[in-house]
């Protein structure tokens, strides 16, 4: 049945860098869907998205029936897939240099789990441990090894306001220490926080307020991390235009918090679904994204929150996050709709390869 | 304006008190058999009266019109947490009953029955090996109790928290044996009482000689294991398994004492699944739903669990577990049954498989299928009207009903 939903022909003298995916509901994110349309691929990016391609000579098909979906891979903003939360120094109360993809671990079995739930690209995130946990990375889930699933080594850096920063036996042992603490930091104009993009780690509104006011008082380049309590911060949320990278949800968490990222993103908030991989899995991001829309938010919006806007908060805009000309090849075909729980995916192209299949195990 | 108002709200309420209500139009997932387009569903006194497609609509009967909308029967949840207050743990015993434990003020259930919940099973929170019986309540105003004690609940692994170890099963399987052998033997002893009993009103009858003899104490926890052990009883043995070492442990526990057995969780169930089936041992799995952490309990969790026990024949329900040894803090979880159903449908379980898993084989698993867990005529009028197919992103509950009352109906947004 599988094998019969998905066959890859082969045509004569093929060459191997040039395929077209013919069929099934195109959803590029950054603009309108296409019924059974097609998309060519070379040299592991998109070429053409249309309604018909002509095949070139020597071309692969991956032929997609009619019912299937065909999305961009889904980026998580904020993991620590194949880490295990090793990845803080937290007797330090300032790491910088640390880097989160040095912990990461390419052939972790949650890897291959996370490709199967259409996950393509992840951001490793330092831990929330200490005050400033360190460099976040980003790899795409290629299969390959760690310094060639590399996509970025650097894209930001971690800080954290939450409790898990604040220790007895070192500073901060507060949050007005905290604060002060980094405030202290960003006034040396050749402050390397001043250049990298800040993840803040802040889920209360307290803590919401205070990394604004950090933001506001050194025009940092900022996104808000977890933010699960912003339910009484959405005003100024979305009065600063920083974005969220919201989450995780949990099935046991309140009405209240179910219904934020609909509220955020009615309030044009840009927000992104993060998995704090292991805290979740990778197979739970989409989950989240069917819950907030159960729970009242866009399906658009969160459609957005798992492609274009991790992109964006990452830097990669111009690389992945949607089926379009000139980026990636990270394609994921789902049997039918990817927020409906029941659908699952039966292929996953990373950079135009095939790197999962549906009868993968 | 108020008075429109207040004459509408009586209309209603007449009409809510028609004896005959007729759902019209819909297309129905009975969970019984294949699915009836355009049908009806005639109900009378809570109860399912008939339901198919040629079916005279009764004059006087109150018709909902529910044409372009779908139906399945009210959701059963076989492994809840609702109405357990937070944190709820004890040691416990068999003869202690989770009634005693529950908080029927809490008002969580209102949105489990906001997404078609109506029946769950509620089990003692553990610590112990042996933890006491869990009951079956309706989530309906009233908190109905179904079934006052409906399984006798075991431990075999994470007993003491998230994680078991290997000493604790090795340790707790001899436990569970001595104390089956100890209520056998408790059995026995009352047996061979009334038999000497027997004998003595006998032999005094023949004006002979005779001994009293001693009759044995009362003892309420081996009174519970005699009933699990019971050949004609009806009391079945829930025990919590994840690994697959457990559930050989389980099953042999089965079989030597002639328990009727019913698996928690099965987090391993996959490799064992054909030692499942050859035991006719129904499985209630889950959490579908689990996060963090990697004890060994849960080391080979994954969500395709139920569709490989499913697929070596075991009757399998699906159960939200939202407890705190699942990575998990709120009752809150069974709101989600019917998305923990559709993601297991993800792994290989046919959509019609996943509904049966929170309606009729969860009804199974609880004893109560001759009267609920399906839409068929006799049966509890326990129905979910949702505006599309189920597990369908954008398919919402529209109505819930409860022996036939509309216990929960959404605004329009």
């Amino acid at each position: 049945m599988r094998l019969a939903l998905v066959a890859l022909v082969l045509l004569a003298q093929s060459k191997p860098d040039v395929l077209v995916v013919r069929g099934g509901r195109i959803v590029p994110i950054s603009g309108p869907e296409i019924e059974n349309g097609m998309i060519l691929i070379a040299d592991g990016k998109i070429q053409k998205i249309a309604a018909s391609i002509e095949i070139p000579a020597g071309a692969k098909v991956l032929d997609v029936p009619k019912g299937a979906w065909v999305l961009p891979g889904f980026i998580d903003a904020h993991s620590h897939l194949g880490s295990a939360f090793d990845v803080e120094e937290s007797t330090e109360s300032l790491t910088p240099e640390a880097r989160a993809v040095e912990a990461f671990t390419s052939r972790h079995p949650d890897v291959r789990a996370a490709l199967g739930s259409g996950v393509t690209t992840v951001a490793l995130a330092p831990g929330n441990g200490n005050l400033v946990g360190g460099r976040v990375g980003v790899v795409k889930l290629n299969g390959q090894r760690y310094d060639r699933a590399l996509l970025r080594t650097i894209a930001g850096t971690k800080a954290s306001l939450g409790g898990e920063a604040l220790r007895p036996d070192r500073e901060p042992t507060s949050r007005t220490g905290a604060v002060a603490m980094l405030r202290d930091r960003l006034r040396d104009p050749k402050s390397d926080l001043l250049q990298s993009p800040l993840f803040v780690h802040a889920t209360t509104p307290g803590e919401i307020e205070s990394a604004l006011e950090l933001q506001a008082a050194f025009k940092l380049k900022m996104t808000i991390v977890h933010a699960r309590q912003a339910g009484d911060a959405v005003d100024r949320l979305a009065a600063s235009k920083l974005p969220v990278a919201f989450g995780p949800l949990f099935v046991s968490d309140r009405r209240e918090i179910f219904e934020t990222p609909g509220r955020l993103a009615k309030a044009g908030v840009p927000l992104a679904f993060i998995t704090d991989a292991p805290a979740t899995s990778e197979e739970h991001l989409r989950a989240m994204a069917a819950f907030a829309v159960k729970y009242g938010m866009d399906r658009d919006a969160a459609l957005r929150a798992l492609t274009t806007v991790p992109a964006d908060i990452l830097g990669l805009s111009k690389e992945c996050g949607s089926i379009a000309e000139g980026k990636a090849a990270d394609l994921v075909v789902w049997t039918g709709d990817p927020l409906s729980l029941a659908s699952r995916v039966e292929v996953v192209l990373v950079d135009g390869q095939v790197t999962w299949r549906g009868d993968d195990k | 304006m108020r008075l429109l108002a207040l004459v509408l709200a009586l209309s209603l309420q007449a009409s809510e008190k028609s004896p005959v209500t007729v759902l019209r139009g819909a297309k129905v997932y009975t969970a019984a058999g294949a699915p009836l387009e355009h049908a009806i569903i005639v109900i009378e006194n809570g109860k399912i009266a008939a339901v198919g497609k040629e079916i005279p609509v009764p004059p006087d009967a109150r018709v909902i019109e529910a044409a372009g909308k779908t139906i399945i029967p009210g959701l059963i949840d076989p492994a809840s947490r609702l109405f357990l207050p937070p944190g709820e743990r004890s040691a416990g015993s068999a003869e202690q009953t989770v009634l005693d434990a529950l908080d029927l003020y809490q008002r969580d259930y209102r949105e489990a029955v906001e997404q078609g919940v109506t029946t769950v099973y509620v089990g003692p929170a553990s610590l112990g090996i042996v933890n006491g019986l869990g009951a079956v309540v309706r989530l309906d105003a009233a908190h109905t109790i179904l079934v006052k004690e409906a399984a006798l609940r075991l431990t075999l692994g994470a007993s003491g928290g998230e994680s078991s170890t290997a000493l604790e099963r090795y340790q707790s399987y001899p436990q569970l044996k001595q104390a089956f052998e100890s209520a056998r033997q408790y059995v026995e002893a009352g047996e061979k009482y009334r038999k000497d009993l027997a004998d003595v009103e006998a032999k005094k009858a023949k004006k002979e000689e005779a001994k009293e003899p001693t009759k044995p104490k009362v003892d309420p926890r081996q009174e519970v294991l005699a009933r699990a052990l019971d050949p004609k009883g009806t009391l079945r043995v829930r025990i919590e398994v994840h690994t697959a070492d457990a559930i050989a442990l389980a099953l042999q526990l089965a079989e030597d004492f002639k328990l009727r057995v019913i698996l928690e969780h099965a987090t391993d169930g996959g490799p064992a699944a054909e030692a499942i089936a050859k035991a006719k041992t129904p499985v209630v799995v889950g959490p579908v739903f689990r996060y963090g952490g990697y004890s060994v309990d849960y080391l080979n969790h994954s969500t395709a669990t139920a569709a490989a026990l499913v697929k070596a024949g075991v009757p399998v329900a699906i159960g939200s577990f939202g407890d705190e040894k699942a990575g998990q803090w709120g009752p809150g979880a069974s709101r989600f049954l019917a998305e923990s159903a559709a993601l297991a449908a993800s792994r290989g379980l046919t959509r019609d498989q996943a509904l049966a898993s929170i309606t009729l084989e969860a009804a199974k698993i609880l004893g109560i299928d001759k009267t609920h867990g399906s839409i068929e005529k006799g049966k509890a009028a326990d129905l979910v009207l949702l505006n599309g197919e189920p597990f369908e992103s954008g398919t919402v509950v529209e109505q819930t009903f409860l022996d036939g009352a509309a216990v929960y109906t959404r605004r329009a947004p």
